[in-house]
């Protein structure tokens, strides 16, 4: 009962953020990111993968300095994680080989998101209630998984062409 | 960040394959199939198995002190491994996974196609059980009790579903601790069962040696009347007379390989988590299912091809129907093993090499006893998946015929004319539907 409306409440949460994210010029006024990293993200409107440019969603006009500029060639991955339940799941996600993969998390627990790509693999630590972004190339060609750490879930499976 | 793997044996797989060879390799199946039905022989041609003598060969690998040495040099391997096992670390660098989960699950497959009965020659159980009955001075043939015939290898049948499980449900099948629960398992079992049973009971209930035994059936080393012989695997297939048990041992083996397949599909996944059952208790009922319907169908086919045998020429010598599925478990022993190829072949080419650089440090703690620690491993082959595509493609479709090819010459052997066609096409569809369901698999949807 309790967590179910705890869900309820964290879904809801996601989708203010998510919304206040894609206004774009509205970011400063997202409620929870706090971190600049975290307020240069534009995610678009669906959380789903997309492996395809999104032309609804314009890079921000003027990211952190240390961030690299979000291209339109990025591979997309916007994952929720909230009441156990994650979001994309299991999803296939093609990939060139040397595409970069951005990943934007939000979830209702501390968590680890981890990409296989090959040799040592990438750790994206996520926090509860804030916005996490990272991103890795793709440099080799096959299956990787990219999965929750603690939980073992599948968010998605990259094949890298 | 240290380079140590996440978790999981391999972080790296196969690209789906290209739906194009999915119909490619579906339609070969098919043609090939109702050629080899319609239009080829209707006698029985592989009844005998001819073949070259190789009794030099033999004379080398039946000699006391070769087969003392092999055993022993594998039990020292298994010794070696153990170690690693009792006291090394608990992180993937630690050889033992790797040479569970590729080299004895995978390696094994090759091994007994290409080497015939080697694994049964060197089985570290049987090398133990001889020891110690050297040590008491009894027959190792002969133990407390003698075993039934009829048990034929389901025991084993049970223990190839129980490492099927740990490699594809078990939670943390890579830590220390499952394995070493598993391991102690398997050789307690085999040791403390040989003593009382003898050896036999090693054949019947060493998954390992089960496995490696059918596969080994479709190898083209036979033994007639004691000497060996080098014949074409076709002929050696079509003589095997598998001991009881079989179509579970293979039906475990088809299902679970395919189950491995279905369980990277974004339908199972996303219906696992998003269900609020445990994932043990999804892949548990998952994989049994798989298992079952791959011996439901092959039992069916199977007795339908022994109920229009009843009625051919050899009448009531043809046998029970019931105990065709059985006789016709050789058929679908090619597709076991083009399964296995197609599924796991660069596995076992990249794991592989990364268990050898392992082995030289069992302990973890920076040594080069094998003298393979500094070796990189070689992961090139994902770079041509187009090649590892076509592999695949031949592992899956060569299977198929070859199983085809065997099925029909069983089946000519027992059928009446006039059920030449109708008695062996639920076998065939059976046949066309695992090829077929493999390489969808492999499509990875």
């Amino acid at each position: 009962m309790t967590w179910t409306t705890r869900g309820l409440a964290v879904s809801a949460v996601l989708a203010a953020l998510l919304t206040a994210g894609c206004g774009g010029a509205d970011q400063e006024t997202a409620p929870a990111p706090t971190s600049p990293a975290a307020s240069s993200v534009a995610p678009t409107p669906t959380a789903t993968a997309t492996a395809s440019p999104t032309p609804g969603s314009p890079p921000v006009s003027s990211p952190a300095p240390e961030e690299p500029t979000p291209s339109s060639d990025d591979v997309r991955l916007e994952v929720t994680l909230a009441d156990g339940k994650v979001s994309p799941s299991g999803e296939k996600v093609d990939v060139r080989q040397g595409q970069r993969v951005v990943i934007t998390a939000l979830s209702d627990v501390d968590e680890e998101i981890h990409a296989h790509n090959a040799g040592d693999g990438y750790t994206l630590g996520v926090k509860a209630g804030k916005l996490s972004r990272g991103q890795f190339v793709a440099e080799d060609k096959g299956r990787f998984e990219v999965e929750l750490h603690e939980s073992g879930d599948v968010i998605a499976i990259l094949n890298v062409r | 960040m240290t380079p140590v793997p996440l978790h999981g044996i391999a972080s790296r797989g196969d690209l789906p394959l290209p739906f194009s060879f999915v119909v490619v390799g579906a339609a070969l199946a098919l043609a090939v199939s109702f050629v080899v039905l319609l239009s080829t022989w209707r006698t029985p041609r592989l009844t005998e198995l001819e073949g070259r003598d190789a009794s030099a060969l033999q004379r080398v690998v039946d000699a006391p002190a070769v087969r003392l040495a092999a055993a022993v040099a594998v039990l020292l391997l298994y010794a070696w491994v153990g170690l690693a096992l009792a006291a090394g670390r608990d992180r993937l660098t630690n050889p033992v996974f790797g040479f569970v989960y590729v080299w004895m699950w995978v390696g094994l497959v090759p091994l007994s196609l290409v080497g015939g009965r080697i694994w049964r020659a060197t089985n570290p159980l049987r090398t133990l059980h001889r020891g110690l009955t050297r040590l008491a001075r009894t027959d190792p043939d002969v133990g407390l009790a003698t075993l039934p015939a009829r048990i034929g290898v389901w025991p084993a049948a049970v223990g190839l579903f129980g490492f099927a499980w740990l490699e594809l449900v078990q939670p943390d099948r890579t830590t220390l601790g499952v394995l070493r629960v598993w391991a102690l398992a398997w050789l307690v079992l085999g040791v403390v069962g040989a003593v009382a049973f003898g050896s036999r009971w090693i054949a019947a209930a060493d998954p390992f040696e089960a496995y490696a035994s059918t596969v080994a059936a479709a190898s083209p080393w036979v033994r007639v009347d004691g000497g060996l012989r080098a014949v074409n695997p076709l002929r050696a297939l079509a003589t095997w007379d598998p001991p009881p048990g079989s179509v579970a041992v293979v039906s475990v083996l088809l299902g679970s390989t395919a189950f491995d397949s279905f369980g990277n599909t974004t339908w199972w996944i996303q219906t696992v988590q998003d269900s609020d059952l445990p994932g043990t208790i999804w892949g548990t009922v998952g994989l049994l299912a798989v298992i079952a319907v791959v011996a439901l169908t092959f039992t069916a086919a199977a007795w339908w091809l022994g109920r229009a045998a009843a009625r051919g020429p050899l009448g009531s010598g043809a046998g029970r129907a019931a105990d065709y599925p059985r006789r016709m478990v050789a058929s679908v022993v090619p597709i076991v093993v083009g399964y296995v190829v197609a599924h796991y072949v660069t596995l076992l080419v990249v794991e592989g090499q990364r268990t050898a650089i392992a082995l030289s440090d069992p302990l973890g703690r920076g040594w080069n006893v094998l003298g393979t620690a500094d070796l990189g491993v070689s992961a090139a082959l994902f770079n041509y998946p187009g090649a590892v595509a076509l592999v695949q493609l031949l592992a899956i479709v060569g299977g198929h015929v070859v199983g085809i090819v065997v099925a029909h010459e069983l089946a000519v052997r027992v059928l009446p004319e006039s059920a030449a066609v109708s008695g062996q096409l639920p076998m065939l569809a059976v046949m066309v539907f695992y090829t077929c369901s493999g390489l969808v698999l492999l499509f990875s949807p």
